[in-house]
């Protein structure tokens, strides 16, 4: 399928996902954490969705940005999820998770500098190589930035193209992060390496202050975050799987598949276009 | 080591800073946004630990709810990287600390070991289930467990009164905790010492009840053979029945 649109798969709405008929997201994605190790009940739902539809796991304990060793017998457990559920893209946050041996399940800014990306740039090839498949890491949120010695843009960018990962493009974090810290949403993603595009993000997000968006995943899609994607999308010189997040404040399942067919649609007639005038 | 010494001190002073919820000065580009920081790591602690262990929430107070959420996030450092894990690292962290002295709450630990053995039973990893063949129970039968069980050790009684309530009436009390096979669903059962003693040796090995009898009258200094063996293979052929106890 060129066009894949997709949705993150939660287990407030996972009956959605396997019995109604009218909702049929391309593919899933889910983060693997929270199913390694899982017997019961929602292993048979996992199972039973996983029959159903392609997946794609999107991690949140890597951890790839922490001052910490990288989790060895994590990446074990994470390794053997993968090849059981045939999963196609593993994901993950350039962000940090765990510091000072301790967990903290949010996703952390990692202060842009130097001697921070030749870090992650190590942790990520040694990731690369146990897993024997690309990361694909995503630009992250955030409120503040944290004893930055460069842009965010520059940071994202040299992380990316040092490495040879490949990039989750959150453009709903562009527009968030856009807004927080008052830089051009449209010139920042235009910067970034876009070759190394392999997976969209789409989500909404909540405005708590005049001067703060918070990335909650628990609004609909914005018309201005939908424009940055329509933007983004032409700039991309393939498709790429687009996924919808929606974590909290679940809707009527007919409002996630307008969004989806939004998204769709636009992809489609940007795409389509393309494909018509490359061929 | 790429990452050098203060770079790593930044990524560490931060962390702690949200998980102990402080206020330490940092090189941050928007000072004022680390209280949200600190907010959506602590409603993640909060609303995890609410969600494994809805019975305590409701029964202790507020603030000692608040306060044990605090303790917790600042003294522990969560090592599991699934959070739906970390609140077994809470009961632990709670047991060890003797926090039910410290909130005069003596059925803390035993009310907080209950819910996580729901949750731990429920998602119990998936192994191959033994088939069941026979499904009426002789009392000759060689019996196995179902592999998705816990059997709890109680001083207070928990599973079937208000913590306050249980608090006046310390004692040795039992629970069975199963999954049933075909639903998923977690169901106890108040079990007596006798009980435990035939599921332990059914554990150690598929066994027959006539072969655990002599073990139980020795253990518990019973004389009446032929009572105890109808009593228990009245136990054996409910749990045969409810498929926590399958013939092999």
């Amino acid at each position: 399928m060129r066009y894949q649109v997709g949705m993150g798969f939660r287990r407030d709405f996972a009956d959605e996902f396997i019995d109604n008929e009218a909702f049929k997201p391309d593919f899933i994605e889910l983060a693997p954490e929270n199913w390694i190790g899982m017997g019961g009940y929602w292993k048979k739902k996992l199972d039973a969705v996983a029959g159903r539809y392609p997946v794609t796991c999107h991690g949140l304990s890597l951890s790839i940005g922490s001052p910490d060793d990288l989790d060895w017998t994590f990446l074990k457990q994470l390794k053997e999820f993968l090849k059981r559920y045939n999963v196609s893209i593993y994901s993950e946050h350039l962000s940090f998770a765990k510091a000072d041996n301790a967990h903290l399940y949010d996703l952390l800014p990692i202060p842009f500098r130097d001697d921070a990306i030749k870090h992650i740039v190590k942790r990520i090839k040694m990731v690369q190589d146990y897993l024997e498949r690309p990361l694909v890491l995503e630009n992250v949120s955030y409120y503040t930035s944290v004893a930055a010695q460069m842009t965010e843009q520059e940071f994202v960018s040299r992380v990316v193209e040092e490495s040879g990962c490949q990039l989750l493009l959150d453009v709903n974090n562009v527009y968030v992060n856009a807004f927080n810290h008052g830089y051009n949403a449209e010139e920042f993603i235009s910067q970034l390496p876009l070759d190394k595009v392999a997976y969209i993000h789409m989500a909404g997000h909540d405005k708590v202050s005049d001067d703060l968006i918070i990335d909650t995943h628990g609004q609909a899609i914005i018309d201005p975050v939908y424009t940055l994607f329509e933007y983004t999308v032409k700039l991309l010189n393939k498709p790429v799987p687009v996924l919808l997040e929606r974590d909290f404040n679940i809707p009527e399942t007919q409002e996630l598949i307008g969004e989806m067919e939004r998204l769709k649609g636009i992809v489609k007639k940007i795409w389509e276009v393309e494909h018509v005038i490359e061929s | 080591m790429l990452l050098k010494a203060d770079t790593r001190k930044i990524q560490e002073q931060f962390g702690a800073v949200c998980r102990k919820q402080n206020i330490v000065k940092l090189q941050l580009s928007r000072p004022e946004a680390l209280v949200h920081y600190q907010r959506l790591i602590r409603n993640i602690f909060n609303n995890t630990l609410i969600t494994a262990f809805p019975i305590t929430n409701e029964w202790l107070t507020v603030d000692d709810w608040q306060y044990l959420v605090s303790e917790f996030m600042a003294k522990h450092a969560a090592q599991t990287p699934a959070v739906w894990q970390m609140p077994r690292e809470f009961v632990e962290f709670v047991t060890e600390n003797i926090y039910a002295a410290t909130l005069n709450k003596p059925a803390l630990n035993d009310l907080l070991w209950l819910e996580w053995y729901e949750i731990e039973v429920h998602t119990m990893r998936d192994v191959e289930e033994p088939p069941i063949m026979k499904t009426i129970y002789q009392l000759n039968d060689s019996l196995i467990m179902n592999p998705y069980h816990r059997i709890i050790n109680l001083t207070y009684p928990v599973h079937k009164m208000h913590a306050d309530e249980a608090a006046a009436e310390p004692g040795d009390y039992y629970v069975l905790t199963y999954r049933v096979m075909d639903s998923g669903d977690v169901r106890f059962i108040e079990i007596s010492p006798v009980h435990v003693f035939i599921l332990q040796n059914i554990i150690e090995g598929p066994q027959s009840l006539p072969e655990i009898v002599p073990g139980v009258l020795s253990q518990f200094n019973f004389d009446n053979e032929e009572a105890i063996q109808k009593y228990l293979a009245f136990f054996c052929s409910d749990l045969v029945d409810k498929k926590i106890l399958i013939i092999t």
